[in-house]
């Protein structure tokens, strides 16, 4: 990814509230037309990061970029940026008119055409209020704002939040659409593991406030599998050409997620004698999330000896 | 300045109640008022203004509300947000004093009073002026105030009750320095203590403005 | 002032200071990491810190703190050294708020301060400054009111230096030898001129300042007794009465030196003065410029002899006039724009006195002037003065009755000088009010310019300022007789409550303000209202009298009452038994009653019969006390009224017990009053009274007193008049018409030369050389130079 490419660059970006550390030295960096999905479990800081990158909170340490302008305090043309984020809603008497008025206010590239047509497939009135619409009304109104607006950058809080399948299925072909044909940059952030696996080019994962995972969700695929060794096997053995993302003891051998960084390597050294089948997004997930199972030092010493094997 | 109508109207949206009331109850005062108006004699204009101000601050300045956050997530400017905050501040206040202004000069509350047989018009009427022109500045030294002290409690860093402090300590010294502001033997002393007063306004007019530069959003 | 500035700087100069100090950090200040900014703290707390020390400041004054009277050096001393206290603590907790907590620093700073305030505010500490406070010299001066120069003033036989004379209480501590002189001793050698008395040292008892600090703090101390003597030019010069007690104070930061002024006299000076008055008597009260500049010299005293003379001889009046020409050259008065030069000199003048009356040679000025002003002009910038004012009270400002019923008068002086009023201002006041009376007595069908442009524009100043109402209310108007017409007013006139925008403050008790000034309107809608709220304004007036009664004179609460003069039942006249009744009861008040009551009766129109003021008359006279002079209110009543009063009360007194023995020298068959009122009768000015007079004279009346020792002598009682002169003079007695001769020595005006003239081929030839002996003296006092002062 080229400089001029870069959409977002986080450098070390921190945030503590009232002390307890939120996000930690997140770096990350999105290049143009990608779809970046960010993934982890609830608290771990998804949503202050989406809001650090949006220019409504200030780091505590670090710095959040778009195109290569400081995102705090806020004095980028922050109408290229269109988000979508928890606990902001309009008011309640609000007519979606309006809400459409306000971002066009806000977006000289607004397509009121584009919004007024998403709008009606999906019966919903422009003259209607806001208390008036469903939750799924609700947030397809609310990205249809954003989708409209012509931002360069959607930042998306759950997107799909509400939304029925076919709706989702429509979001996603949208961004799709609008990350091939206008370069649009988007990051999102989901629980719904499938949905992601299906639309994102990155994925990101979160855990205790630092970045675990950041990586294009193909290279995961060719990357990551989950791999049956002997009892005895030596982390040394491994270190070098894969990374241990999660370990469990069956019976009869240790079950390992393994990313491995040269495949090549790892043919020669595991040869078909051992048990290896691709995971998915969901099992990367909570390889990378759930706590990690702490191995006695029996174990360890076990598998060293099985290494040496 | 350009203004954005969409973005004047979804800010203005909270005040229109208020507005309302607190156009017919002036336009009500001004119109039935049989007293003439002179601002400092007259506590209950000044409660009034302070009321409105305060009430007009305030919600504008609902910053953990989900609206509040809404808006300041679309993307304007801090500035035009600012900008358009104050328009709506102003368009508050005009609202509420422009038909205040239109009865007193035109001069259709001296007519109404003379009608009533009021002692004090049509003879009072050139001089109620003063009225507006004190009325709007008192809005003018208290709306930085009151929108600083927001704007002051939602920032993320310590002394989040500095601005209701300053605005306490702001009345309570306004409320003692009152009686002798009108029974100063000298002028200067008088005009020092109002420029004071003023500068106190402005000065936290400014940082305001830079503090909501500043201002967090969904904290 | 210096507090002033100090002020200025602490609430305006430091704050944008600081600001633009903040705004400039603030600017490079991208991130805020967690902790306030610098600018934040600063700008917060320094704003904090000034808002609680002025209101500390002001506190811990008692209020004071902003008072910006001429404060001692000590007084600002302390305050300065308050507010460094406020300012290092309150800087101590600014720092702490930029490095720790705002609101602890904000908090802190109050509690830190409003200790710093009872600290200050403790007793200790108040006795530490009220031992510094006695250090300060306490001035008195002592003034001579006539403003002559080159006097020296001894006090307690020490020689002090010249008046006016500036000393301190601790120089004459110091220099003076405390003496004790018994009554005989300090008015030995007293003398009378005219109707003063004049002793030749005044005693002053003289405080010695107790009250110091900033809170009232009184301590009882004996007061100093001083004797004062003056001298002029190695010549004692006698001073008026006893001085009394003065004493300067220390009271809520001032010292407020004491000024003790004196009145004086020479024999030389009164009889300089006399002889001035009596040659303008002989120029029949037109004066020369020679007159006038020997008037000059003494300006103070001829001024007041004047003034005190006109009552009884108006055409002094004419001197006045010509001296308030010749002080302001009026004689250069040509035409409009002389005449407002001319005005303005006057106004000049009357700023730099810091007092105006129009009873005065100034005020004399202004009247000449009022013919010959562009009265435009002068409605124009009174207008235009009156738009910029929110009040026209000044200190002393007055306007009531003149000595003269039925006549206003202003007056006015002020204590310290105002920003926006000046004395001069009641110049113009005096103009418009009397362009108002000439444009009513030429036609009152419709208002005049003054009612037009200056009544609103009072009315208007009225709702800040009472005061304006009263010069409204002279003035008239169909404006304000609307705004009368359309008062709401209420009926229950008394009040509880001190609110000032609606009551008055009238003999110890709040009124409806509305209601008092409408009661108080003159002219045409006051006549309305009060005929219209007759009844309450009498209940008013009841309720005055059961609750404030305390007479020496007629109370000026009663002027409403006798502002209705139509009608057959006018309000004093409705009033009149209420007020009789409970004058008459008031036995603290005996020797007045009378007094009291005959000038009520005298400013009741139309005015009453005789019998009414014989009604009045004490029917049982226990004691002389009871009567007063009742020849003093009788010269009040009009002319043709007062020889029929005084027969009158001649008729009931003489049914009353006689104080004195019948028959006894020099009452003859009468009483003491009867005898007082009928020595009055010569004095009064008509035909009807001299023949009278001379009826009792020639013993026509049986019984008759020997009144002949007090026409030879009416010097201590009062002067004959032409009238009477005239009658004595024509008379067959001898010994009257050699009486007269010295009396028109006494008065040489025109028609008692005649008089004269014809006693100089009087029959008689030792009247003809007495009346010769006159001729000749008034002949010497024509040639005598005009005294001045040397």
């Amino acid at each position: 990814m080229t400089e001029s490419n870069t959409v977002m660059e986080t450098v070390d970006l921190t945030r503590d509230f009232g002390g307890k550390v939120v996000l930690e030295d997140v770096s990350l960096t999105v290049g143009s037309g990608e779809i970046l999905a960010l993934l982890g479990p609830n608290g771990v800081g998804k949503s202050t990061l989406m809001k650090l990158i949006s220019g409504l909170l200030m780091p505590s340490r670090g710095e959040a970029k778009l195109w290569g302008e400081s995102c705090w305090p806020p004095s980028v043309e922050m109408y290229r940026v269109a988000c979508i984020l928890d606990g902001m809603s309009p008011p309640s008497g609000t007519r979606v008119r309006e809400i459409m008025s306000l971002k066009s206010c806000v977006s000289p590239r607004f397509d009121w055409k584009l919004a007024t047509s998403l709008c009606e497939q999906h019966q919903i009135s422009t003259a209607s209020r806001w208390r008036t619409l469903s939750k799924g009304q609700k947030r397809w109104t609310l990205l249809v704002a954003a989708i409209a607006s012509g931002a360069d950058l959607l930042v998306l809080d759950e997107p799909v939040d509400g939304l029925d399948v076919a709706t989702r299925l429509e979001l996603y072909g949208l961004l799709r659409e609008q990350s091939n044909d206008r370069g649009v940059t988007s990051i999102i952030a989901s629980h719904i593991i499938a949905d992601v696996e299906r639309i994102a080019d990155d994925v990101v994962i979160l855990a205790n406030g630092r970045v675990r995972l950041h990586s294009p969700l193909e290279q995961l695929r060719d990357e990551v599998f989950e791999v049956e060794l002997p009892l005895e096997t030596d982390d040394s053995v491994i270190s070098p050409m894969a990374e241990v993302i999660s370990s469990r003891r069956a019976s009869d051998a240790l079950i390992a997620v393994i990313r491995f960084r040269s495949l090549h390597l790892a043919e020669q050294e595991f040869p078909g004698e051992i048990s290896r089948r691709r995971v998915s997004l969901e099992d990367l997930y909570l390889a990378y999330t759930q706590p990690q199972q702490p191995q006695a030092p029996a174990e360890q010493q076990g598998l060293a000896n099985e290494r040496s094997l | 300045m350009q203004i954005q109508w969409p973005l004047f109207f979804w800010i203005f949206r909270p005040l229109r109640l208020l507005t309302l009331i607190s156009s017919s109850l002036a336009t009500a005062y001004v119109l039935l008022h049989d007293k003439p108006l002179e601002f400092f004699l007259d506590m209950n204009a000044v409660v009034f203004v302070i009321s409105h101000s305060f009430l007009i601050s305030l919600l504008l300045g609902q910053v953990r509300s989900e609206s509040f956050a809404f808006l300041y997530s679309q993307g304007f400017s801090r500035d035009l947000l600012w900008r358009h905050v104050w328009l709506a501040t102003l368009a508050s206040v005009l609202a509420t004093w422009v038909p205040c202004a239109v009865l007193i000069l035109t001069p259709l509350r001296s007519h109404f009073q003379d009608w009533m047989l009021n002692p004090w018009f049509p003879l009072m009427a050139p001089t109620e002026s003063r009225f507006l022109t004190r009325s709007l500045l008192f809005y003018g030294m208290l709306l930085p105030l009151f929108h600083y002290e927001w704007i002051r409690s939602s920032m993320p860093f310590r002394g989040r009750v500095s601005g209701h402090l300053l605005v306490i300590a702001y009345f309570v010294c306004g409320l003692f320095l009152t009686e002798r502001l009108w029974s100063f033997s000298v002028d200067l002393a008088r005009t020092s203590m109002f420029l004071g007063f003023i500068a106190i306004s402005a000065i936290l007019g400014l940082f305001g403005y830079w503090l909501h530069k500043r201002l967090e959003i969904g904290a | 002032m210096m507090v002033e500035i100090f002020f200025l700087a602490a609430i305006v100069i430091l704050p944008i200071y600081l600001t633009t100090k903040a705004w400039r950090w603030s600017a490079s200040t991208s991130k805020i990491n967690g902790k306030t900014p610098w600018s934040i703290s600063i700008v917060e707390a320094s704003t904090l810190a000034i808002l609680t020390s002025v209101m500390v400041i002001h506190v811990a004054s008692g209020g004071t703190g902003l008072i910006t009277t001429p404060l001692q050096d000590f007084i600002i001393r302390e305050r300065i050294m308050v507010c460094a206290i406020m300012i290092a603590v309150a800087g101590c907790w600014i720092l702490l708020g930029i490095w720790k907590s705002i609101s602890l620093a904000s908090v802190g700073m109050i509690i830190s301060i409003w200790m710093a305030t009872i600290f200050v505010s403790s007793t200790p500490a108040y006795e530490r400054f009220e031992k510094e406070i006695r250090q300060i010299p306490v001035p008195i001066n002592f003034t001579i009111q006539e403003q002559i120069d080159d006097i020296d003033v001894i006090i307690n036989g020490v020689r002090m230096g010249k008046a006016t004379l500036h000393t301190t209480i601790e120089e004459l501590e110091a220099k003076v030898p405390p003496i004790t002189l018994s009554q005989d001793e300090y008015s030995k050698g007293w003398k009378n001129f005219g109707n003063s008395t004049y002793l030749p040292r005044a005693k002053i008892r003289l405080d010695r300042a107790n009250e110091v600090t900033i809170r009232t703090h009184q301590k009882e101390s004996e007061p100093m007794e001083l004797y004062v003597q003056l001298e002029r030019h190695g010549q004692p010069v006698m001073i008026s009465g006893n001085t009394g007690h003065s004493g300067p104070s220390r009271m809520f930061g001032n010292i407020q030196p004491a000024t003790i002024p004196l009145s004086v006299m020479t024999e030389e000076w009164h009889r300089d003065t006399t002889t001035l008055l009596e040659k303008a008597r002989l120029a029949d009260y037109r004066v020369d410029t020679d007159w006038i500049s020997a008037a000059d010299t003494y300006f103070r005293f001829v001024r007041n002899a004047l003034i005190a003379a006109i009552p009884k001889e108006p055409p002094f009046r004419h001197v006045l006039t010509d001296w308030a020409k010749s002080r302001y050259h009026l004689d250069q008065v040509t035409d409009v724009e002389s005449a407002w030069r001319a005005l303005q000199a006057i106004q000049a003048q009357v700023d730099k006195d810091g007092a105006y009356q129009t009873n005065s040679i100034t005020g004399d000025a202004v009247e000449y002037l009022i013919e010959r002003l562009d009265s435009d002009r002068v409605i124009a910038i009174a207008k235009t003065k009156l738009k910029r004012l929110s009040t026209i009270s000044a200190g002393g400002f007055g306007y009531g009755w003149g000595s003269e019923f039925g006549e206003p008068c202003f007056s006015t002086s002020f204590q310290t000088p105002q920003t926006d009023r000046k004395p001069s201002d009641f110049v113009l006041a005096h103009v418009i009010w009397r362009l108002d009376q000439k444009w009513n007595a030429q036609s009152n069908d419709q208002d005049n310019p003054v009612e037009r442009e200056i009544v609103p524009e009072l009315i208007k100043l009225s709702y800040l300022d009472p005061q304006a109402m009263k010069m409204a209310t002279v003035l008239g108007g169909s404006t304000l007789n609307e705004f009368n017409r359309r008062q709401e007013r209420q009926v229950y006139s008394f009040k509880e409550s001190n609110d000032p925008m609606k009551n008055e403050y009238i003999e110890g008790q709040f009124v409806s303000r509305d209601f008092w000034q409408s009661l108080n309107a003159v002219g045409p809608a006051g006549a309305k209202f009060r005929k219209e709220h007759s009844y309450q304004a009498l209940e008013l007036a009841e309720q005055f009298l059961s609750k404030s009664f305390s007479l020496t004179s007629l109370p000026n609460w009663t002027d409403f009452l006798f502002l209705e003069v139509e009608g057959r039942e006018p309000l004093a006249r409705n009033f009149w038994k209420s007020f009789r009744t409970k004058v008459e009861g008031d036995k603290n008040h005996r020797p007045w009653a009378l007094g009291v009551l005959w000038t009520y009766l005298a400013r009741i129109r139309p005015m009453p019969p005789a019998s009414d003021f014989v009604a009045a008359f004490p029917k049982q006279s226990p004691s002389y006390g009871d009567f007063g002079n009742p020849e003093t209110t009788i010269s009040l009543l009009p002319v043709d009224l007062r020889l029929r009063v005084t027969q009158d009360c001649i008729a009931e007194a003489a049914k009353g017990k006689s104080i004195h023995q019948p028959n006894s020298e020099p009452y003859g068959a009468f009483n003491q009053i009867e005898f007082q009122l009928i020595r009055y009768i010569p004095s009064i000015p008509s035909d009807a009274a001299a023949d009278v007079a001379m009826q009792y004279l020639e013993k026509t009346n049986p019984r008759s007193p020997d009144v002949s020792n007090q026409l030879k002598n009416q010097g201590t009682y009062g002067q004959l008049t032409s009238q009477m002169m005239a009658r004595l003079a024509t008379s067959s007695n001898p010994e009257h018409r050699r009486w007269v001769i010295p009396q028109i020595k006494i008065l040489p005006d025109s028609t008692n030369r005649d008089t004269l003239a014809r006693l100089l081929t009087d029959e008689d030839s030792s009247i003809r050389d007495a009346a010769e002996k006159v001729a000749g003296d008034l002949e010497e006092l024509r040639r005598l130079p005009y005294p001045k002062l040397k």
